[in-house]
């Protein structure tokens, strides 16, 4: 059977610690191999690397650490959260009474009614009148002829029948009632 | 006449040990940190860790694993589990003191024999392992030792290391080449 370096490669760490053995044949191959033996060795010293290191580290003393910063810690956390919730609970409070006392002011009520009005007025100077830009020169004219006085200076009054108007009105209303 | 000697019961797996302690059992803790504290200070030490902080980094593994037992699926070995904790751990340790070269193994981190010309033999082809390994890119440097000398498969280095076992397996036949060169 041949033996070929890939194979013996991939064994190489489960023999290194002691999970496979290696058979007749790969020994042979290995006293033979020009590349084998020298990864072998490589693998060998990897397998070892750090044992002493690791007999510095002391069980029993590193469990007891371990355990109490593991305590310690899960104390920590639980504080940290609850501190967290009294905060956000104490902001939610402030928020509703700053909230409800605003609420409950008639001047800020009046202030606010106010500028409510204010802006109605503002929007109704800016609503677009699409319908004049169809206009000609002439037909605004006519239409500005209607508007020159202003509504708080017309007197109260009979309403003005069709002998009342003059002919530009008349075409005016002729033109409306025709569509 | 004596009676057939009595065998002694089998240690408890890991996840019996696991469960015990989120039970509330602590000496199921001190039987999971000396069982493995000593293959995870082998990890981070051959991965470059300093000497003077190989406690510390072992303490600190164990206390982020026993912190996040609810995320350990049974399927995962224990061991596996805690050697990709301490991968991160050095990782982060890495990226605080960014720019700081590995540490190489010191004389008395090197295995002593009763035959002091092996034993300096022994200790000069480390002391080179040490080095040629401070020398390969993080995963490679990782996928050689958990395969090497931890004794993992491909498929648990995949899963230790978050990459495939097509890639660890590649990441370890670099690795070999290169410390072939430097060691042998």
């Amino acid at each position: 059977m041949t033996i070929d370096c890939e194979s013996l490669s991939e064994k190489m760490p489960g023999v290194a610690h002691g999970e496979l053995s290696w058979t007749a044949e790969e020994q042979a191959h290995l006293a033979v191999c020009f590349e084998c033996p020298a990864e072998w060795r490589l693998i060998q010293r990897a397998a070892r690397l750090g044992e002493s290191a690791a007999r510095s580290i002391n069980p029993a003393t590193l469990s007891t650490g371990v355990l109490s910063q593991v305590a310690a810690r899960g104390r920590r956390d639980r504080w940290t959260r609850g501190a967290w919730v009294t905060v956000l609970a104490a902001a939610a409070a402030i928020a509703v009474v700053v909230f409800a006392g605003r609420g409950g002011r008639p001047e800020q009520l009046a202030t606010g009614a106010d500028t409510g009005a204010a802006a109605g007025v503002d929007l109704s100077y800016s609503l677009p009148l699409s319908e004049l830009e169809a206009l000609d020169s002439d037909q605004l004219q006519s239409v500005l002829d209607g508007l020159d006085v202003p509504v708080g200076e017309v007197e109260p009054g009979p309403a003005p029948s069709f002998g009342d108007l003059d002919d530009n009105q008349l075409e005016r209303v002729l033109r409306s009632l025709e569509g | 006449m004596t009676g057939p000697a009595a065998t002694p019961p089998p240690a408890p797996a890991d996840a019996d040990l696991v469960r015990a302690y989120k039970a509330g059992d602590e000496r199921a803790a001190t039987a999971l940190v000396a069982r493995h504290a000593a293959p995870v200070a082998r990890f981070l030490n051959g991965a470059g860790a300093d000497s003077g902080d190989l406690d510390d980094l072992v303490q600190e593994t164990f206390i982020r694993a026993f912190r996040a037992l609810d995320g350990w699926r049974g399927e995962a070995a224990f061991r596996s589990w805690l050697l990709s904790i301490a991968s991160n751990l050095l990782k982060d340790q890495f990226r605080k003191h960014r720019g700081r070269t590995l540490v190489p193994i010191e004389d008395s981190d090197l295995p002593a024999t009763d035959d002091p010309a092996a034993s300096l033999d022994a200790t000069e082809a480390e002391r080179r392992l040490a080095e040629g390994l401070g020398t390969l890119p993080r995963l490679q440097r990782e996928v050689f030792l958990l395969r090497a000398q931890q004794g993992l498969d491909y498929e648990t280095i995949a899963r230790t290391l978050d990459t495939t076992a097509g890639a660890a397996r590649v990441h370890y036949h670099h690795a070999v080449k290169r410390l072939k060169e430097l060691v042998a």
